[in-house]
């Protein structure tokens, strides 16, 4: 039929609907406007049913097919079906990789869908954005792009990825001339102290610095043959190489301190030296001197004061999406010191305890993943069993600690998961046993109860408390049968996707496009993620530090494990954009409030988790779910 | 002889318009087909003067958005609710072309295309009394109303059509298509003509029903404009 050409196209006549169609839809929303107009007013409109979509789609072989409406499942090639509806994409692995794979299309349901041309498609591969877009959607992966280029991405960096330098070592025994001597000629402005026993791996015994040099040297006079060992600063803080920038940041912080040597995970030796200089390089995100404040007060009064503005300073300085990153581990930071100085006012007017503790805290705190409505989940760890009074010490610490977190704005925990509660002040020999029932009888109510507790981190006291049980677990939590009911249960969350990859939105919510993204996403992936850490005895509580530090031989390969770091992210920056701008703590994501590449973003995010929520099922209970 | 003059009248009153004997045994799958619609400036269709005309044309449930074609139109006079409804402000309109321009234009269709209408009885009224008034030769177009499609089928449906059910957005939203900002004349058109698609699909799935056969529905209809 040549009726339609019975007039020359008339580029001035697009429809507006099918213009602003395009310009909500990304990555057309990257395009130009006059791009965009060629073509609204060039492509075709067409009502795919079952009946003609052989004629209609041989017709418009070689096109970009964008779905306006209907359901359809789409196969190319080999690859797995893809089940699509409105907004999704077809026909863009034959313009991408310019082969003809064939296309095969099941109508579900039928629909519009809108013919973007192969000449206008390329066109519009010469905006970035746009082929970007396609290239990642043909490689099945998240558009990350939004991710990697975060500006406080860096701060998630290993150590080992930002610094390199080969520190310089002295022995305690070497004079102080030597080693000011060795600092010169390496222009550095540190030495680590290593101890030089015979027939023992060097120990790290101390650190000297410019500093030390000036003030216990040079201003005190004394001698420059006086051996290393007198003037160092003895058993320094270090960091392991596996740590990151952030925790170095806060832990320079903390201590006003300015070189963190950096050993290795495993070995203790040393790997290197991370100054403020190396930090200052990077550092851009103003956020982080909230934590400052917090060390520098000195009553409960005056950090209750600075506490309470922390939401404040994060909403406020929090402009950039990047900076949502890191909102997480800062308030779990900031949680940890206000802890930490709690316990040491405690202790000031009290008297210290006389049975060595560990104060430990769980869930999103361990993982430093805290948002604004994350309320505390903590528990005492004692060495032993407490006599009367010790026990009655113990209990005034919990409820000064945990009433006061309270007054900083941390909640009391609904669950009484504090350390308030006489239940969470436990023996290690107490802690062990019960690890030891979690394993015997994973339930899935056991698991409700319990699964909390598998992210764990010692903020403060004695670490060697937490460092025993923790070895105690490792062995213990590798049991298959153990992860295979983890699994088990890690799979009865779902996704807020149907078949039809359309999203399933929360009820009893006020909105109806609100997706709970802490339970339906975050959650699940924090679940997948402890599995593999737990089968690959790792016992670093965050899921992004958990990625990050997987084995090569875990069964994660490194594409997933990257995959599923920015997935998380991305998460994360939803619910903290959506608390912060919404100025609500729950985590209730509203799909209007996301711009169009975010909904492609978390459709696809979501059906990673799907994916990935499967392979662990498949992969720890032999597919029985 | 009176026999013979009703004879012959009937005669000429039944017999089919040019072009509908050209469409009624074709499938309407192969029909070319022109959706039309005009914003006007009032429901009188005595008093109501265009304010903007928009069509597209598709065949075969494909829709060539390069066919599509919007103008406003300019007029004067009371403009009553137009700058209100259909978005058009009274320079716009003052700005836009003499209907005469669109109206030539479109009688090249009137042969050879189904006009399809949601409600075509408002809008053919109007284009009749232009052919009048621009002394246009009378010519009989066939159309296809998605409206009284609509009506047959919640009739048949539900013995009745409530009130408001038949819009152009509460029938597309019966086929599960997206509402469309309502009063631009060329995006009504174009939904319009989806919404066709749609009808058709769900009236016959093999799309195997020829422009006769839908005549039952009451859709079809053939109007002399001038």
């Amino acid at each position: 039929m040549s009726k339609t050409t019975d007039h020359p196209p008339n580029t001035n006549h697009s429809s507006q609907q099918t213009l602003s169609f395009l310009q909500q839809q990304s990555p057309f929303d990257k395009l130009d406007i006059s791009t965009l107009r060629d073509i609204a007013s060039t492509s075709h409109l067409i009502y795919l049913t079952t009946q003609n979509k052989e004629s209609l789609l041989g017709k418009h072989r070689g096109a970009l097919f964008l779905i306006q409406s209907g359901q359809f499942s789409i196969k190319v090639a080999s690859s797995p079906i893809r089940h699509l509806s409105d907004g999704d994409y077809f026909g863009f692995s034959n313009l991408i990789d310019n082969i003809d794979y064939g296309l095969s299309v099941e109508v579900d349901s039928p629909g519009i869908v809108q013919c973007v041309s192969a000449a206008n498609f390329s066109k519009g591969l010469k905006t970035r954005a746009f082929k970007g877009f396609f290239n990642a959607l043909n490689a099945d992966a998240l558009q990350n792009q939004a991710v990697s280029d975060s500006n406080s991405m860096w701060l998630h960096k290993r150590l080992d990825e930002v610094v390199d330098n080969i520190p310089l070592c002295v022995l305690p025994t070497d004079t102080v001339k030597h080693a000011a001597v060795q600092m010169n000629e390496r222009r550095v402005s540190s030495v680590l102290v290593m101890s030089n026993e015979v027939h023992r791996e060097k120990v790290l015994v101390g650190i000297l610095t410019d500093r030390d040099l000036r003030s216990r040297v040079v201003a005190s006079g004394i001698s420059l043959s006086t051996p290393v060992s007198e003037v160092m600063t003895k058993q320094p803080v270090f960091l392991t190489r596996n740590e990151t920038i952030f925790d170095a940041i806060c832990i320079m912080n903390e201590q006003s301190i300015h070189h963190l040597p950096v050993l290795d995970a495993h070995t203790k030796q040393p790997y290197s030296i991370i100054t403020n200089t190396d930090i200052s390089k990077q550092q851009r995100a103003s956020v982080l001197f909230v934590i400052r404040d917090l060390t520098k007060a000195n009553n409960k009064e005056a950090l209750v004061k600075i506490a309470l503005q922390v939401p404040q300073y994060i909403a406020k300085s929090a402009t950039k999406a990047g900076d949502y990153d890191i909102a997480g581990k800062i308030l779990a930071q900031a949680t940890d010191i206000i802890t930490r100085k709690l316990i040491s006012f405690f202790e000031q007017e009290i008297g210290y305890a006389t049975m060595p503790f560990t104060w430990l805290v769980f869930g999103s705190q361990a993982r430093e993943d805290q948002t604004m409505g994350s309320d505390q989940d903590n528990a005492l760890l004692l060495e032993g069993e407490p006599s009367e009074a010790q026990a009655l010490y113990f209990s005034r610490l919990a409820d000064y600690v945990c009433n006061a977190l309270g007054e900083c704005g941390i909640k009391l925990c609904d669950g009484n998961i504090m350390a308030s509660n006489p239940a969470l002040r436990v023996s290690l020999k107490a802690a062990k046993l019960e690890s030891k029932n979690w394993v015997d009888n994973p339930t899935n109510e056991a698991i409700l109860d319990f699964n909390i507790y598998l992210d764990a981190r010692a903020v403060a006291g004695d670490m060697d408390l937490f460092t025993e049980l923790q070895k105690y677990r490792q062995d213990l939590f590798k049991e298959s049968s153990f992860l295979a009911a983890l699994a088990r249960n890690a799979h009865e969350a779902s996704v807020p996707l149907s078949m039809f990859q359309k999203f399933i939105y929360a009820k009893d919510y006020e909105h109806k496009d609100a997706i709970d993204i802490k339970k339906s996403a975050v959650l699940i992936i924090n679940n997948v993620v402890r599995l593999y850490a737990l089968a690959s005895g790792l016992s670093l509580p965050g899921t992004v530090a958990r990625l990050h530090n997987l084995p090569h031989n875990s069964d994660l390969t490194l594409k997933d494990r990257n995959n599923l770091r920015d997935i998380w992210l991305f998460m994360n920056r939803l619910r903290w954009r959506h608390q912060l701008t919404n100025k609500v703590d729950n985590n209730f994501v509203r799909v209007s409030d996301l711009s169009s590449i975010e909904r492609h973003q978390l459709k696809a995010a979501l059906q990673a988790i799907y994916k990935t929520q499967q392979a662990v099922v498949f992969k720890f209970s032999g597919g029985a779910s | 002889m009176i026999d013979k003059i009703v004879r012959v009248f009937t005669t000429i009153l039944r017999r089919p318009p040019p072009s509908a004997e050209r469409f009624k045994n074709m499938f309407c799958s192969e029909l070319p087909m022109l959706a039309l619609d005009l914003e006007l400036t009032d429901l009188n269709t005595k008093l109501a003067k265009v304010t903007s005309i928009g069509w597209v044309q598709g065949i075969g449930f494909d829709v060539d958005l390069s066919s599509a074609y919007y103008q406003v139109v300019r007029a004067s006079g009371d403009l009553k609710q137009s700058p209100v409804i259909h978005g058009l402000v009274a320079d716009e309109i003052a700005k836009g072309q003499h209907v005469k321009a669109q109206i030539a234009q479109l009688q090249q269709y009137a042969q050879s295309h189904v006009w399809v209408f949601h409600n075509a009885a408002l809008d053919v009224a109007v284009l009749s009394k232009l052919w009048k008034l621009l002394e246009l030769e009378p010519v009989t177009i066939t159309t296809i109303d998605t409206m009284l499609l609509e009506v047959y089928v919640v009739e048949k449906k539900h013995g009745f059509v409530p009130n408001g059910e038949v819009t152009l957005g509460q029938s597309r939203g019966r086929y599960e298509l997206a509402s469309t900002p309502a009063h631009n004349s060329l995006d009504d058109a174009l939904a319009t003509l989806t919404l066709l698609f749609a009808q058709l699909y769900s009236l016959n799935k093999a799309s195997k029903i020829t422009l006769q056969g839908l005549g039952h529905t009451g859709a079809v209809r053939a109007y002399t404009l001038g």
